[in-house]
């Protein structure tokens, strides 16, 4: 019994150990991939907002660019570690219409504002060149 | 280009599901528009995205649920879950495909106390078409 109980203590540490040391190993790679695939999302959304489009956008449709102003406001993510072999990053907006924009919604009246995605849409457009890069790098 | 046919199927097995109609109070599926009233209960969609890869077309959607309260709310959203937050491929209206729930989020509602709006994206996946 007590032999059992040594074994499984010995595995477990060294496993450990082993993710650990790995961990720290890939750290940077990682955090340098995803921050790389964040940078190509970001560009990719600031050309989809500064992109010529008719005005009103059709519902679906990113918004037409008035004042450049939700195109200056689209930044990187600061990288996190939400889990051990999870990084995260990404492209956001803190403009208080970017949401509205991007998810629709509506007025005091109850009237629609039908949704206007630019951030999904630039993941959509995105996402193989930034899963192929992180597939190099990493 | 697959997403109207996409779309139609979608719209299709919605419309027809009994206990959905039951939550909305009949067939009230509508494409979200602006500057139209929106019906409470209703459900309203969005084509997201459109994307073509070697093999496959993705179909990003947004459906709305409008509702009077968060349980009425939750009780649509739990049918549209149950019918298209699929883990298998399915065939729907006669289109094989992944049919996948990609998150949710809660929408601000002002014209109404009480109203509520959910806003979630599913994604479907049929295979690429081979027509020009």
């Amino acid at each position: 019994m007590s032999r059992q109980k040594w074994d499984i203590a010995i595995r477990v540490g060294d496993t450990r150990g082993l993710a650990d040391s790995l961990l720290d190993e890939i750290r940077p790679a990682a955090e340098a991939a995803v921050l790389h695939g964040a940078d190509m999302l970001v560009d990719e959304a600031v050309a989809i907002l500064r992109a010529p489009r008719s005005s009103p956008a059709a519902a679906g449709e990113p918004p037409a660019m008035i004042t450049g102003e939700l195109a200056d406001s689209i930044e990187r993510i600061p990288v996190s570690w939400p889990f051990p072999f999870v990084v995260e990053s990404g492209a956001k907006s803190d403009l208080p219409q970017a949401g509205r924009l991007e998810f629709g919604g509506s007025d005091k009246t109850g009237r629609r504002i039908a949704p206007h995605p630019f951030l999904r849409t630039a993941g959509e457009r995105a996402r193989a060149r930034i899963y192929r890069e992180m597939e190099r790098t990493v | 280009m697959r997403w109207p046919a996409v779309i139609t199927a979608v719209l299709d097995l919605l419309e027809a599901d009994p206990q959905l109609s039951a939550a909305l109070g009949g067939a009230h599926v509508y494409e979200a528009v602006t500057g139209r009233e929106s019906r409470i209960p209703s459900l309203e969609y969005t084509v997201v995205a459109d994307t073509e890869a070697e093999n496959t077309e993705d179909v990003v959607v947004q459906l709305d649920v409008i509702a009077h309260g968060m349980t009425a709310a939750i009780a649509i959203e739990t049918r549209v879950r149950a019918l298209l937050a699929l883990q298998l491929p399915v065939t729907i209206g006669g289109i094989e495909m992944w049919s996948m729930f990609e998150g949710g989020r809660n929408v601000p509602f002002p014209a109404q106390g009480g109203a509520v709006q959910r806003a979630l994206d599913f994604r479907f996946t049929p295979a690429r078409s081979t027509a020009a």
